[in-house]
């Protein structure tokens, strides 16, 4: 029999404190897969002596616009990631991907942060966060720390969330910030840059939590860098990866529409220059894997490749092979390799289109 | 075990309960203030039977600690009726035929009363949708759809009892 003590606050540093005194604490946000498992007796289920739920704490509840990137309380439900115009514009597989988790009712409960730290196979913000190199921030009483969503991923149901900390942001960066981040500048001088100009800006004033757009984008990013780079570097390289054009979609697989635990799921970010080369690519399925990770060998077939060029087909069964090098063979395999490979074609050629579409206009 | 002290209106009522800490919104709403209307079917966020609205928005009463919901307010089914009228969108139930054996009824009514409150004139897809985590094995869900329809294409003046509703 199960038994434990419910401790509930409305306060972040009251939640970090319990944490700090307490053992056997499990944390509770909307409740939507821990009030299952103890209803099921899941053995997934850690065995825990306090129950804290923080789905109280109002700071924890937040959808906001920074500078180069766009951040997410962990309370946030689906719904209110499905009616958030900044994350839709900005981050549309995101939302694609929250519309199809579980029923209205679900989705009003369940939060992204609970989504991430419950680290199901089958979480269906996984793979789109995880395309958009999403970065989690946790904090304990007495430290801080900031980690790419897929390093703190561990394994089928594991995170690295420390015993006394708590996941308190989700930071999904600007898709070309990212892209230049990872390609073209130094990593250190960029992040030191970066809270600066964010320390600055809490300080001042609450950041806003309008759409920028991309011009503003232009301004903000040529006003932080301006003074870091080689005319030539920035010249030619800036205004070549601002020249992105980004495509995207999610797609998921299961047994009905609704009330459904995705038995795969992909989900495909791609962004062409303007002779519509792939420059940026991110394939992540769900549930394919014991947890989603970027497929790198098909991202790396697609990088560098025309859009018109590529072969749907063959990259299909490139991510079987994928899949299939990292589970092995599996009961699922025969049925999985297929759908992987059928999903992958049918988000390439959706990709193909839009940008065919977007040419037309 | 170490209870917890809860303020919580439920159909315009307030309460201050102590509860335990396994305690559900379902358990508390049957089996303390005996609003039976609020059915358990799966207990596991699946069926829907125990919707209720907390805070405006449809949610599982299973999936939900009372231990939670300190100064939240819920409506259950017993609070759609005001003054002995039922709210249009039972009505509807009735005149469409709706129900059946009747288990699935008070949840699909407030999934269909989180909608309407939302957006007065929900389209068929949105409506399939609000209704999509609720389960009916009698109907095949087309009556039901219907009478939804009707109510929400009759504007806000039919609604209009709901929309204006003061406890006090």
């Amino acid at each position: 029999m199960l038994e434990y003590e419910l401790l509930t606050t409305g306060r972040l540093s009251q939640a970090l404190e319990y944490l700090d005194k307490l053992e056997g604490v499990k944390l509770l946000a909307g409740g939507t897969d821990i009030l299952v498992d103890i209803k099921k007796k899941s053995g997934r289920l850690p065995e825990f002596d306090y129950l804290l739920d923080i789905s109280n704490i109002d700071a924890l509840k937040f959808i906001r616009q920074k500078n180069d990137f766009i951040e997410l309380g962990p309370l946030v439900t689906h719904t209110m990631i499905i009616n958030n115009r900044l994350i839709k514009d900005n981050f549309p597989v995101i939302v694609e991907a929250a519309k199809t988790i579980g029923s209205n009712q679900i989705r009003n409960r369940g939060t992204i942060g609970g989504n991430i730290c419950n680290a199901s196979p089958a979480a269906d913000l996984l793979p789109p966060l995880l395309a958009y190199r999403a970065e989690v921030v946790l904090e304990s009483r007495d430290s801080k720390r900031v980690l790419p969503l897929s390093e703190f991923i561990k394994g089928p149901y594991r995170t690295d969330l420390k015993t006394n900390e708590i996941l308190t942001a989700i930071q999904v960066p600007n898709l070309k910030v990212n892209y230049f981040k990872d390609n073209f500048k130094d990593k250190d001088r960029f992040k030191e840059n970066n809270d600066i100009k964010d320390n600055k800006e809490t300080n001042n004033k609450p950041s806003n939590s309008t759409n920028i757009k991309d011009d503003n984008f232009k301004d903000n990013f040529s006003n932080n860098f301006n003074d870091n780079f080689d005319d030539h570097f920035k010249d030619y390289k800036l205004n070549n990866h601002l020249n992105l054009k980004y495509f995207s979609s999610f797609q998921k697989i299961g047994r009905r529409r609704a009330v459904t635990i995705a038995r795969l799921s992909l989900a495909l970010v791609v962004g062409i220059d303007a002779e519509k080369i792939i420059q940026d690519v991110r394939v992540v399925p769900g549930a394919a894997t014991p947890y989603p990770r970027s497929f790198i060998t098909v991202e790396e077939a697609l990088k560098g490749r025309a859009v018109e060029k590529i072969d749907p087909e063959a990259l299909g069964r490139l991510a079987a092979e994928e899949m299939v090098s990292i589970t092995g063979e599996r009961w699922s395999t025969p049925y999985k390799k297929p759908a992987i490979a059928t999903l992958v074609k049918r988000g390439l050629m959706i990709v193909e289109k839009e940008v065919a579409a977007d040419e037309e206009d | 075990m170490k209870k917890i002290k809860v303020n919580l209106t439920v159909n315009g009522k307030e309460f201050t309960l102590e509860v335990g800490p396994k305690e559900r919104l379902l358990d508390t709403l049957r089996e303390r203030l005996k609003l039976t209307g609020v059915k358990e079917g799966c207990g596991i966020g699946e069926c829907g039977a125990c919707t209720v609205i907390l805070n405006g928005e449809a949610v599982n009463s299973c999936l939900v600690l009372t231990g939670q919901l300190d100064g939240s307010e819920v409506i259950t089914v017993e609070g759609l009726e005001v003054e002995g009228r039922l709210d249009p969108l039972q009505q509807a139930f009735i005149d469409h035929h709706a129900v059946q054996c009747g288990f699935c009824t008070p949840g699909m009514l407030m999934s269909a009363r989180a909608l309407l409150d939302k957006n007065p004139h929900p389209n068929r897809e949105e409506i399939k949708r609000a209704i999509e985590g609720n389960l009916c094995r009698c109907t095949g869900y087309q009556q039901i759809i219907e009478a939804i329809e009707s109510v929400a294409g009759k504007g806000e003046e039919e609604g209009a009892d709901y929309f204006e509703w003061d406890p006090d």
